[in-house]
């Protein structure tokens, strides 16, 4: 039997705007798929290859109307696609996107979940390891090149002093680095083949985690000066508490 | 178009100098920029302005500069440069100019007038007499000039009061004299046109007689708090002309006068008309040396000018204390938005002037009403001003295929209405022609016709496929409310030529329904023959010879012939027309004139092509019908393209055999080759439509 791939998606924003007056991310423009979700469709696509009856399973974690970000990976060839939302999703941060989007793999059970390096609007740099440590998986990170034979997959890895070789026995995550390779441009049959590609949209009417911080503003690199501002609705220390307690300060 | 409270357009973290307001005598403005003056030619034939005029200042108001400079307007018949100037000496002309002050105050900006006395320049109607200091004519120009005796000049004096009071009354918050690239007061200032003994000439003072007469009659003439200004020309830029230390000794002297407010900068003249309204292959920011000289010797407010369209740019100069104030003639043309974009943190959003000319200068220097290659709404904002945008009340599914500036425009004005909008372009990029254009030199501004269009249709979330070549069957699985083909052009060629193999014959439908010919020349087939998108997407021809034919007459041709240049080849251009590069823009024809002077190109006007021969092309003289073998390793033909629009004729016969309701247009160049500005406004219109 061929396996199920996963591959994550996040919605990104097509433009970061920052309200000049609120200092916060303007969240009503467009959304599309993060560019370096590409390589991790790319990816999943060639892994595809080497187990027969695979299918690759496009994956996010989003507001439903941001969900024709997903249609990018099916006409590159993902088979299906499912986007799962819930209200109190709405600003979660890295536990609460990491439970949901654990619960949303573990209906699918995959056998193997693809993620890109990063996202261009948030923490994902961390969200493959949270999902790995939730759904129990063995995780292989900043893969620069990796083969599928039979239940193992051989990753090369880039750590600081070059590479390394590491194996995995699946079920696993394979988090890549970077633009590890081209991401196919879809014909235009493809694109009207995954146009009739079907994108399931979920809602989880219990979402495991609640957020444990609220991101209340992001601040994009041209204002690098400022930092996160945490605005005081009478539970600002609260805030201020949990965002130094996720980054492990106190 | 007014609205009941204005805004306030100041205060920004990302622009701090620029958004901050300045104090011009009793004149509060709100911020740093202004809209340089400029000849519109809106008004009538008579010189009276119009509702057009009026809605032209009013778009920039709205748009969020701090200060407008409404003209240049003439002070008298006798220096009015074109029937089209304003009449400001005409009393009929205070009502509709009280309706433009009106409504750019209703924005919250402030409006000055530029007065000028056109003296012995003039543009495509002149008045039946030019008046000078002295008689000769402009070099460039072959009009020569009626000296000017007393009555003349108190006559001159008196238009410069007159005029002053109507604007007075008009509402005007400044008025702004022009001693600058043209017009009867730089030619008294001027040592070159001014050899009068009298006391109006012989010596400097005498010289600043005129010029400081006039400011004197209308500082008089209104009201105290209005504030009254100097367009000054800092450096006429030719050989016979005075340079950077007499301009500043003008301003040196017209400052200890006490009578004027500001200072805004100016460079040029009608004999060196490219340094005036500088194209594109004059550098961004080529004029700050002038600027920060006055600045530095002044104590009043300079406005700096000149290529500056970057709102980085003018931030810095205001903050390396280069001027106080950011003139923006052609940036605020082309989006009038952009003060409003800067302060709302839509930088990303603005859309560039691209320093072409061709929209802008080129109407009016033919007295046409002014337009813009970038805007479609310039100078017809009644109709297109994008304040009109109206939602669709039924939005559709429209597809657009082709990724050049028309089905790019189409895209982002439909999902600006609302529409849902999927845009295919087979290429990987999105661009067009744009993309072969801008790599030619001097022409490299030229894309960012595409970044604008390409920021907004991504912004707008349009569904963007690039690397996806649609077919006529596809379209129909779609299942699309709207289908808009605006495939483009490619070069005339036969389809026997090596072109078909990688951008596959267009039109073979059109032709063989009598609806398109192909070329005619026997030859063009031949290895030798190399299409102009082939050489720009970087074919290396062979040789060192080439002839390229131009019967296109605008960048594609002379853009082409300086790109082979530089990449070593020896080139000769014949056209079968007076002049090479005939529908260049004047300021750029006279660059790309000078710089062919110093490079490896030969021009031939007068000369056709009539046939090619592996290593040789039979010209012949259009004037003597006279035929000769020219040795050449390559040529390029340049002249129309032909629609790729095999795609529109085919899904037509699919729609109708179909009897589907979808509803198919066509385009842009798909429809018939042409430039930017003809292409981005039938692509506004037809998307309003929709
Ligand atoms: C060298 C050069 C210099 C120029 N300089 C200037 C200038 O200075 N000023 C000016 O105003 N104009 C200039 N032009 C002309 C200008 O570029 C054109 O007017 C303009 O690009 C036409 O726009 P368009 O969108 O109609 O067509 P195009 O720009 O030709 O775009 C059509 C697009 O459709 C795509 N396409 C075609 N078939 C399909 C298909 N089946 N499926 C998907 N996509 C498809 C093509 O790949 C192309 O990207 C220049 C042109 C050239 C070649
Ligand atoms: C169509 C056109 C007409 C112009 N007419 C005038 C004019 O009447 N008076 C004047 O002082 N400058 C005139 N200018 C020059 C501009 O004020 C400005 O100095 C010039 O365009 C360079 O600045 P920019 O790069 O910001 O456009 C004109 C410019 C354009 C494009
Ligand atoms: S026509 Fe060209 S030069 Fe003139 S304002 Fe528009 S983009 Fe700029």
């Amino acid at each position: 039997m061929g396996l199920t791939i996963a591959v994550c998606i996040k919605p990104v924003p097509v433009t970061t705007r920052l309200d000049p007056h609120t200092g916060r991310l303007d969240r009503s423009v467009a959304h599309r798929m993060n560019s370096v979700d590409e390589n991790a469709v790319e990816a999943a696509l060639t892994l595809r290859e080497s187990v027969p009856d695979s299918e690759v399973v496009a994956v996010s974690v989003a507001p439903a109307e941001f969900s024709e970000s997903l249609r990018p990976a099916l006409a590159m060839g993902a088979d299906r696609a499912i986007n799962v939302s819930a209200p109190e999703l709405e600003g979660a941060d890295l536990l609460g996107v990491s439970a949901a989007l654990a619960t949303a793999l573990s209906g699918i059970h995959p056998d193997l979940v693809v993620f890109g390096a990063w996202s261009s609007d948030g923490y994902g740099a961390m969200l493959w390891a949270a999902v790995g440590e939730r759904l129990g998986f063995a995780v292989a990170s900043r893969a620069v090149d990796f083969m599928l034979e039979a239940d193992r997959l051989t990753v090369t890895r880039q750590i600081e002093e070059g590479t390394q070789v590491v194996e995995v026995v699946l079920p696993a995550v394979l988090a890549l680095s970077g633009e590890v390779n081209t991401p196919r441009y879809p014909s235009f049959k493809d694109v009207i083949a995954g146009k009739r590609k079907p994108i399931e949209n979920l809602t989880m009417t219990e979402c495991p985690v609640t957020a444990g911080t609220t991101v209340l503003s992001i601040d994009p690199a041209p204002l690098r000066t400022r930092g996160i501002v945490i605005q005081d609705d009478g539970r600002a220390h609260e805030q201020l508490i949990d965002f130094l307690a996720l980054r492990g300060i106190v | 178009m007014s609205m009941a409270t204005p805004p306030a357009i100041s205060g920004s973290t990302e622009f701090p100098h620029l958004f901050s307001p300045l104090r011009v005598r009793g004149v509060e403005l709100r911020n740093r920029l202004v809209f340089q003056p400029h000849f519109n030619g809106l008004a009538d034939v008579h010189g009276m302005p119009t509702a057009d005029s009026t809605a032209y200042l009013e778009e920039r108001a709205w748009g969020g500069a701090g200060l407008l400079v409404d003209g240049s307007m003439a002070t008298m018949y006798e220096g009015q440069m074109s029937r089209k100037y304003v009449a400001a000496w005409d009393e009929r002309s205070v009502e509709q100019n009280r309706r433009t002050t009106d409504a750019v105050h209703s924005h919250g900006a402030s409006i000055f007038a530029q007065l000028n006395h056109g003296g012995h320049t003039s543009l495509e109607t002149p008045p039946p007499v030019l008046w000078a200091p002295t008689q000769m004519p402009e070099p460039s120009s072959v009009h020569t000039t009626k000296a000017m005796d007393a009555t003349d000049l108190r006559r001159a004096v008196e238009g410069f009061a007159a005029s002053a009071r109507n604007l007075a009354n008009a509402g005007y918050d400044g008025v702004e004299l022009k001693i600058a690239h043209d017009g009867l007061l730089r030619s008294f200032a001027s040592p070159f046109f001014n050899r009068r003994r009298d006391a109006y000439g012989g010596s400097f003072e005498n010289r600043m007689r005129l010029p400081l007469e006039c400011v004197a009659a209308v500082r008089e003439n209104m009201p105290d708090e209005m504030a009254l200004g100097i367009r000054i020309c800092l450096h006429e830029y030719t050989p016979f002309g005075y340079e950077l230390d007499y301009g500043l000794r003008i301003a040196e002297h017209l400052e200890a006068s006490g009578l004027v407010d500001y200072f805004n900068c100016d460079a040029g003249s009608f004999s060196s008309f490219w340094m005036e309204i500088p194209p594109a292959a004059v550098a961004q920011g080529f004029f700050r040396p002038l600027n920060q000289a006055l600045k530095a010797q002044s104590d009043l407010p300079v406005v700096a000018f000149g290529r500056i369209k970057d709102a980085g740019l003018a931030e810095h100069m205001l903050a390396n204390a280069e001027a106080d104030l950011i003139g923006m003639a052609r940036q605020l043309i082309a989006d009038p938005e952009t003060p409003r974009k800067l302060l709302e943190g839509r930088a990303n959003e603005v859309r560039a002037c691209i320093a072409c000319n061709d929209g802008c200068l080129h109407a009016v220097a033919q007295e046409k009403p002014i337009r813009c290659v970038q805007n479609p709404a310039a100078g017809q904002e009644l109709l297109y001003s994008e304040r009109l945008l109206v939602r669709a009340s039924d939005p559709r599914s429209v597809v657009v295929v082709g990724g050049g500036p028309a089905g790019l425009k189409v895209a982002e004005i439909a999902a600006r209405r609302g529409h849902r909008v999927s845009l295919f372009e087979r290429d990987t990029h999105l661009g067009g022609q744009v993309k072969l254009g801008s790599r030619q030199p001097h022409h490299e501004e030229f894309a960012e016709v595409v970044h604008y269009l390409e920021a907004a249709v991504r912004r707008l979330g349009v569904e963007v496929w690039t690397g996806s070549e649609v077919d006529a069957e596809g379209v129909l699985d779609l299942e699309p409310d709207v289908v808009v083909i605006a495939t483009g052009s490619q070069p005339n060629l036969p389809v026997s030529h090596r072109q078909s193999s990688t951008d596959p014959d267009a039109g073979a439908i059109a032709r063989e329904r009598g609806l398109a010919i192909g070329p005619e020349t026997p030859g063009l087939e031949l290895p030798c023959v190399y299409s102009t998108d082939e050489v720009l997407a970087g074919v290396a021809l062979p040789g060192t010879d080439v002839l390229l034919v131009d019967e296109q007459g605008h960048w594609e041709a002379a853009g082409t012939a300086e790109f082979l240049a530089a990449a070593g080849h020896r080139v000769t251009v014949v056209t079968t027309r007076a002049t090479i590069a005939s529908e260049l823009e004047g300021t750029n024809h006279a660059m790309f004139m000078q710089r062919v002077g110093k490079s490896q190109i030969t021009l031939r006007p007068h000369t056709g092509l009539r046939a090619v021969e592996p290593g040789r092309a039979l010209l012949v003289d259009a004037v003597t019908g006279e035929e000769s073998w020219l040795v050449v390793d390559a040529v390029v033909p340049v002249s129309w393209r032909r629609s790729r629009d095999d795609l529109y004729y085919r899904l037509h016969d699919l729609l109708l055999e179909s009897g589907s309701p979808i509803q198919l247009e066509r385009v842009g160049d798909a429809a018939a080759a042409r430039l930017v500005q003809t292409v981005l406004l039938e692509a506004h219109q037809m998307a309003t439509a929709l």
